[in-house]
C-alpha cells in the first residue's frame, strides 16, 4: 500500500503557571518545534498564557518565533474567569493571529466586558478573538449569542474540542503536567505540556493500561481471560486505541536525549536533528507482519526505559 | 420552558443569534420565570403577565406537565444505556418509555455521531457550530425534560468522514472500530443490564454502522447485557423498513422478539419532546412519529392508544 500523506500537526501546548516552564521544558519546546519545523511541518501552535509576567514573556517570544520561523499560525489561549486587558494587549502586541478565549464558567458577561473595551481601544491590527465554550450551563446557544451581540467584532464562537465526556472527563482547564489530552479527534494536534513532553492521549492510561493488566483501576479478578482476548484484538486491530488510529500515525514523542538545545530561552530556531520521535508510522499502511512489528516495537518504546510511560 | 434554540438576553429575544423580536418589561420577566419549575399561572402570577402577553410568547415554549429538576441528571449507576447514532432518535423512537421509565430506571443516552449539522434555519444558525451548539442544546433540554443522563460523542458522522478521509482508508471499517471499542468500554465501565441500539430503519449509514457494530458485539459475547432495539424512524407508510430489517437476521441463529410498550400515559410528553427538536425536525416529521406511535398502539396486544415498539435479543434467543 503506498504511503498515506499527513496534514503537519497542531501543536497545543499547556501550562497555566510559571511553574509548570521549566527551563528544560522550554528548551525541549525549541527543540521539538526545530526539530519538527520542515518534516513534517507544523500548521500552528496554541499555547496556554501563564499568569506569571516571566513565563508570559517567553511564551510570547517562544511564538514569535514560531511565527517567523515557520509561518504556521499562532495562538494563545485564556480561560474566560480570569480573562484581562494585559492578555489581550500582550496577544496584539506580540502580533499573534489569534487569541482563543476558553469560556469555562456559565457566566460570560465579565469576560466580554473585557473584550469589548478592548475594541473599543483597540486599532484595527487587534488580534482575531476566538471563544471556546467548555461549560454546557447556561446553555451553548445562550452562551453564542451572549459573545456574538456583546461585543463589536466579528468572531468565532464554537464548542471546545477539548471537552469530550468519552475521553473521561478530562478538560482543558484541569490540564496540568502529570494529566492528559485528548488529541483532537481528526485534527492532527499533538499536545505538549510546558514541560516539553508530549502528553499521551487518554486511551493509554485507562484503557490500554487495563488490558495490559499494568496499573489498571479495576480490580484483579477483572484483567483475566476476557480483557486479554479484547486487548489481542484491540493490538491487531492497529497497535493502538482506534481514536489514535484515526490519526493516521502511532504519536509518541520521546525526550530530547543527547540533542544540542539552545542554552537559554526561545533562542533562534536551529537544526536539532537528533531528535527521538515517532511520528508518522501509520499501522494501516503495512503488511500485518510488519504491523506486529511495528506494534511490538511501539509498545516497547512506550513501555521502555525512558519512555513517557515508564515509572 | 423557552425552547432551546430561542435566547432571552436582557429585552431581547434571539433565534439562533438572530434578532427576533424586543419585548417588554413585563414578558422579559415572564419568560426569566418559565424556568420548568413552576406552572404557567404561577410564572404569569409572578411576572404580573396577562393573557395576552402569556399568548404572544406561547409559541417559544416548550410546555411539559410535570416541574423539570433545575439541573441536569448527576452522574451514578445506569441500569439502562441508549445508544443513537442521531441526537433526535433516541428522544423521538422511544421517548414514551424514557419517560415512564425515568424513576425506575437510571438510563443514560449516548449519541455516537454528531457532526449535528441538519438544521432547517440556516439564517438564525449561520455555522456549523451555531448548528452543534443548538443541537446540544436540544439534547440537554430533552434529558432534563425525561430525567436520563446523555452524553454526545461527537464521533464525525458518514458525510463528514466522507470529506476527511481521502487517502484510501476503509472509512467505515475505521468508524466501526472506534465505535465499537468506545461502546464496549463504555458498557465495560457502566455495566448497565439493557442496551438500546436504533434498529436502522431508515438505512442510513451512521445508523447502519452502529447497529451492526452492536450486533456482532452481542454475537461475539462482548456485550454482556440484554439488548434491545428501538424504532429510529417513523414506520407509517408500510412495512418496507420492518421487513428489511428483520431480513438482516434471516438465517441467522439470532432472532429479535418484537414487542410493545404501552406510552399512553406520558403521550403529551412524547409529542412535547419532538416540539425540543424545532431546528431539526419539521412539523411533517414531528407528525410521523406521533402516528407512529399510534399505529403502534393498534399493533400491540392488547391494543392500547399509543405504544413504541421495540425487538430484542436476549441469551435465550442466542441459545
Amino acid at each position: 500500500m503506498p504511503q498515506q500523506s499527513y496534514e503537519p500537526p497542531l501543536f497545543l501546548i499547556i501550562g497555566w503557571s510559571e511553574a509548570e516552564y521549566p527551563e528544560t521544558g522550554r528548551q525541549s519546546l525549541v527543540a521539538l518545534v526545530t526539530h519538527l519545523r520542515d518534516e513534517p511541518g507544523i500548521r500552528g501552535c496554541l499555547a496556554a498564557l501563564p499568569e506569571e509576567r516571566r513565563a508570559r514573556q517567553w511564551l510570547l517570544s517562544f511564538l514569535g518565533s514560531v511565527k517567523r520561523g515557520t509561518g504556521a499560525l499562532t495562538s494563545t489561549l485564556v480561560r474566560a474567569s480570569a480573562l484581562s486587558w494585559d492578555d489581550l494587549d500582550a496577544s496584539t502586541s506580540a502580533g499573534l493571529d489569534e487569541l482563543i478565549i476558553l469560556q469555562d464558567t456559565a457566566e460570560p458577561a465579565p469576560a466580554i466586558e473585557v473584550v469589548r473595551k478592548y475594541q473599543q481601544r483597540a486599532t484595527a491590527s487587534m488580534v482575531g478573538i476566538r471563544v471556546w465554550l467548555e461549560v454546557p450551563e447556561p446553555g451553548f446557544q445562550k452562551l453564542t449569542c451572549a459573545w456574538k451581540h456583546g461585543t463589536y467584532t466579528t468572531l468565532r464562537v464554537e464548542l471546545s474540542p477539548f471537552r469530550q465526556p468519552a475521553f473521561n472527563g478530562i478538560s482543558l482547564t484541569s490540564a496540568r503536567n502529570d494529566q492528559q489530552l485528548a488529541c483532537e479527534w481528526l485534527r492532527m494536534t499533538v499536545t505538549v505540556s510546558s514541560a516539553g513532553e508530549v502528553a499521551r492521549c487518554p486511551a493509554y492510561l485507562d484503557g490500554y493500561h487495563a488490558r495490559d493488566g499494568g496499573p489498571a483501576k479495576r480490580g484483579q479478578a477483572d484483567i483475566g481471560t476476557h480483557v486479554s482476548e479484547r486487548r489481542t484484538a484491540w493490538m491487531q486491530a492497529g497497535g493502538s486505541h482506534p481514536v489514535c488510529r484515526s490519526c493516521h500515525r502511532l504519536v509518541r514523542l520521546a525526550g530530547p536525549g543527547d540533542l544540542e538545545i539552545p542554552a537559554q530561552g526561545c533562542g533562534p530556531i536551529v537544526a536539532a536533528a537528533g531528535y527521538r520521535d515517532y511520528v508518522g508510522t501509520d499501522a494501516s499502511a503495512l503488511s500485518p507482519h510488519e504491523r506486529a512489528r511495528a506494534i511490538e516495537a511501539f509498545v516497547d518504546r512506550i513501555h521502555g526505559p525512558g519512555g513517557p510511560e515508564s515509572p | 420552558m423557552l425552547k432551546p434554540h430561542m435566547t432571552c438576553l436582557g429585552n431581547d429575544v434571539y433565534f439562533g443569534t438572530f434578532p427576533l423580536a424586543q419585548l417588554t418589561t413585563v414578558e422579559a420577566r415572564f419568560l426569566h420565570e418559565c424556568d420548568g419549575s413552576r406552572t404557567l399561572a404561577e410564572c404569569a402570577k409572578a411576572a404580573t403577565a396577562d393573557a395576552v402577553c402569556v399568548a404572544r410568547l406561547s409559541s417559544w415554549l416548550l410546555w411539559w406537565e410535570r416541574p423539570v429538576p433545575s439541573a441536569p441528571m448527576p452522574k451514578g449507576p445506569i441500569d439502562r444505556l441508549v445508544l443513537a447514532a442521531r441526537h433526535t432518535a433516541p428522544w423521538l423512537g422511544m421517548g414514551g418509555r424514557l419517560a415512564l421509565d425515568a424513576a425506575s430506571k437510571r438510563t443514560l443516552v449516548v449519541t455516537c455521531f454528531g457532526s449535528l449539522g441538519e438544521n432547517r434555519f440556516v439564517e438564525a444558525f449561520p455555522s456549523a457550530s451555531e448548528v452543534s451548539a443548538a443541537c446540544h442544546d436540544e439534547v440537554e433540554l430533552v434529558a432534563r425534560l425525561t430525567g436520563v443522563q446523555q452524553q454526545i460523542w461527537d464521533f464525525p458522522d458518514d458525510t463528514r468522514r466522507q470529506m476527511l478521509f481521502t487517502t484510501g482508508l476503509d472509512v467505515d471499517d475505521l468508524a466501526a472500530d472506534t465505535t465499537q471499542a468506545q461502546v464496549l468500554d463504555l458498557i465495560e465501565s457502566l455495566r448497565p443490564s439493557e442496551v438500546f441500539a436504533p434498529a436502522a430503519l431508515d438505512s442510513s449509514a451512521d445508523a447502519l454502522l452502529l447497529f451492526n457494530t452492536v450486533l456482532s458485539s452481542f454475537a461475539t459475547g462482548n456485550l454482556e447485557a440484554e439488548l434491545h432495539f428501538y424504532e429510529d424512524a417513523p414506520v407509517i407508510d408500510g412495512c418496507r423498513p420492518i421487513d428489511e430489517f428483520l431480513a438482516r437476521f434471516e438465517n441467522s441463529y439470532l432472532a429479535p422478539q418484537t414487542y410493545y410498550v404501552d406510552i399512553a400515559p406520558a403521550f403529551h410528553e412524547k409529542s412535547a419532546l419532538a416540539s425540543g427538536f424545532r431546528c431539526t425536525i419539521d412539523q411533517h416529521d414531528a407528525t410521523a412519529w406521533l402516528q407512529s406511535a399510534a399505529r403502534n398502539g393498534s399493533l400491540a396486544l392488547p391494543t392500547t392508544g399509543f405504544a413504541e415498539r421495540f425487538w430484542r435479543l436476549d441469551a435465550a434467543a442466542v441459545l
